[in-house]
């Protein structure tokens, strides 16, 4: 048990004067030094659980350990989690080194040890020299690097990040994430990071959590969840492209670890754990599809007819539309024509599974 | 052709504004003995007259204390709940805020009767206890609405991150929610001195037994008197209320 960054068991939340609960027995926990990502729209609750591992919103029902010390019952303050805030919440009076002071000031820490941390901080953080300016004066990058600076202050073995880059211009992002992961990484801090951003959550997170509607839908290395969504709900959010469904009313053949669907337009491989009830889903990451004029021995293969052409920067993104769906299809080259009749084709190993066991 | 027009209309509103403030002060520099427009000749009398006068003066002082300590006691009563409003904890919030509305939206004459009732025949208290217990009742809307808009503009964040970072509630709010309410503080005292400085409904029911306030003084002065003298204590009191929102204007800008 001492083994977790953060254990959660059962955590059940509730607004005052609301119905319903936002999270619903939630149960989770983070080893040392690592990065989980909880990804989910909005709504489904994920500040929240933030919230309440960080002890700022009380929870109604469940246990929460850090470090293997049980601080359900400790008031925010005493629990020793560095959080960093959606809106960063900075102190607008305080210059920005009374910023990142401001947790060893409360701690009492001597004035030679509060001014050496804050310059070392600062110059981790690449912001040697602004120590004087107030946050008003920062762009968001700054002033969200400075956040963590001041979280980082007290020296947490686990930081809690909210939405950390939904005020921070576009183009700065993914450089910040890589420097957010990579000072986790030589600190061996654990975290927390909400985001409802996939890439946001790629890039940092050594697992994901998925969360709809106060419940834990999958949690996993990315890799896994990419291969193996749970369920469509899962496999949509997380991008996975062509998400499709068929109804298996057709004569279905099945073998042993992949089932044949005859279909009017085609004929479909797809991995036999993720037939149910007559149904059958599956999802075809577009980079893994091919286009051919024309169909192809052995199935699988779909039928269907280029609807749109796009450049996409690096090669083009091509939509199909099949009696089965539309799908996107990523190519290097163009050479089809809209409203021509073309098929689609893809190698049965990279179907990928939904709601698998 | 537009622009004429539109600035037409705006010459007339300010004049429309204006001229109730600035008839007022030409009399008082007027030599007739009676108040009368326009003016004839000059003279710093009236004003000799207006600020010896023994009633004004106590009126004044009065006012003043009254306006003081009824602000101070309003807005402290008021930031607790203008707090929990913004840190939305209160349940209810909608009824609370109506509530604090009543005071403005109900007829001074009405409260003044209602109070006079309850301080006077009720508890028997001191028209002074009468006069700042009602005036504390007239400016608390002032003061809540004021604290409320000034703390929305702050991140409910800060003081969530400050005891994340190791202090109590109680030390968050006072190191980093008040300094950044300072400004929202500091103009709800000015609006709440202003209106229980110029209330005269209220005070009217409450000024019993020789007490009265300023307002209430210059009233009881017209009734018996209508010399320039009541002009150049109004021509004061523009002075005095121009200088204190000028200075509050200046201290809150000069923040920035």
């Amino acid at each position: 048990m001492s083994g977790h960054a953060i254990q959660i068991d059962d955590i059940w939340v509730k607004y005052p004067g609301r119905s319903g609960h936002v999270l619903k027995g939630i149960s989770l926990s983070v080893e040392r030094g690592e990065v989980l990502g909880l990804l989910g729209p909005s709504g489904s609750g994920k500040s929240t659980l933030l919230k309440a591992i960080a002890g700022i919103i009380p929870i109604e029902k469940g246990k929460i350990f850090i470090e293997g010390r049980d601080v359900t019952d400790l008031p925010p303050n005493k629990r020793k989690l560095g959080v960093v805030f959606q809106s960063f919440a900075l102190f607008p009076h305080m210059k920005v080194w009374e910023n990142v002071a401001y947790g060893l000031k409360v701690r009492r820490a001597s004035k030679e040890k509060i001014l050496g941390k804050v310059k070392e901080l600062l110059e981790l953080v690449g912001l040697s020299g602004m120590e004087d300016r107030y946050p008003s004066q920062l762009s968001g990058g700054q002033q969200q690097r400075v956040a963590l600076a001041r979280a980082l202050a007290i020296d947490p073995r686990v930081i809690l990040f909210d939405e950390p880059m939904s005020n921070v211009d576009p183009i700065f992002r993914s450089k910040l994430r890589e420097e957010i992961r990579y000072l986790l990484k030589k600190r061996e801090i654990a975290a927390v990071y909400v985001t409802h951003d996939r890439e946001d959550a790629f890039e940092v997170s050594d697992r994901i959590a998925v969360l709809r509607s106060g419940v834990l839908e999958q949690v996993g290395r990315p890799e896994m969840l990419m291969k193996f969504p749970k369920n469509i709900f899962v496999a949509e959010f997380l991008g996975i492209d062509n998400v499709l469904e068929f109804e298996a009313k057709n004569p279905l053949s099945f073998g042993d670890k992949y089932s044949l669907l005859k279909l009017d337009s085609g004929e479909i491989i797809i991995p036999s754990s993720s037939v149910k009830n007559g149904k059958g889903v599956l999802a075809l990451p577009a980079d893994r599809l091919r286009i051919a004029s024309y169909p192809p021995p052995n199935p699988p293969w779909l039928r269907g007819k280029i609807d749109d052409v796009i450049f996409r920067g690096i090669g083009y993104r091509l939509t199909v539309s099949t009696p089965a769906g539309r799908i996107a299809v990523l190519s290097k080259n163009a050479d089809v024509r809209i409203g021509e009749d073309v098929y689609v084709i893809y190698d049965k190993e990279d179907a990928v599974i939904i709601g698998g066991d | 052709m537009k622009q004429n027009i539109l600035f037409v209309l705006f010459a007339i509103t300010c004049l429309w504004l204006l001229l109730p403030v600035f008839l007022p002060l030409t009399i008082s520099f007027s030599s007739q003995p009676t108040i009368s427009f326009p003016p004839k000749g000059f003279t710093l009398k009236w004003f000799y007259d207006a600020l010896s006068m023994r009633d004004f003066i106590l009126g004044f002082r009065l006012s003043l204390t009254i306006a003081l300590s009824a602000s101070a006691i309003a807005l402290a009563l008021s930031l607790p709940v203008s707090y929990s409003l913004w840190k939305k904890t209160l349940p209810f919030s909608e009824i609370w805020e109506r509530i604090y509305d009543l005071p403005i939206v109900i007829p001074q004459m009405v409260l003044g009767f209602g109070l006079f009732l309850l301080i006077f025949k009720h508890f028997g208290l001191s028209s002074l206890a009468g006069l700042l217990l009602g005036h504390i009742f007239i400016v608390s809307p002032y003061a809540m609405r004021n604290l409320y808009a000034g703390l929305s503009l702050i991140d409910p964040g800060i003081e969530d991150a400050a005891v994340t970072l190791g202090a109590s509630r109680v030390r968050a709010f006072l190191e980093v929610v008040l300094p950044n309410a300072k400004n929202a503080i500091f103009s709800a005292f000015i609006s709440c001195f202003l209106i229980s400085f110029n209330a005269v409904e209220i005070s009217l029911f409450l000024s019993v037994g020789g007490v009265s306030t300023l307002p209430v003084a210059m009233l009881n002065f017209l009734v018996m008197r209508w010399d320039p003298a009541i002009s150049a204590l109004s021509t004061v009191l523009v002075m005095f209320t121009i200088a204190l929102v000028t200075i509050s204007d200046y201290l809150l800008g000069g923040k920035k």
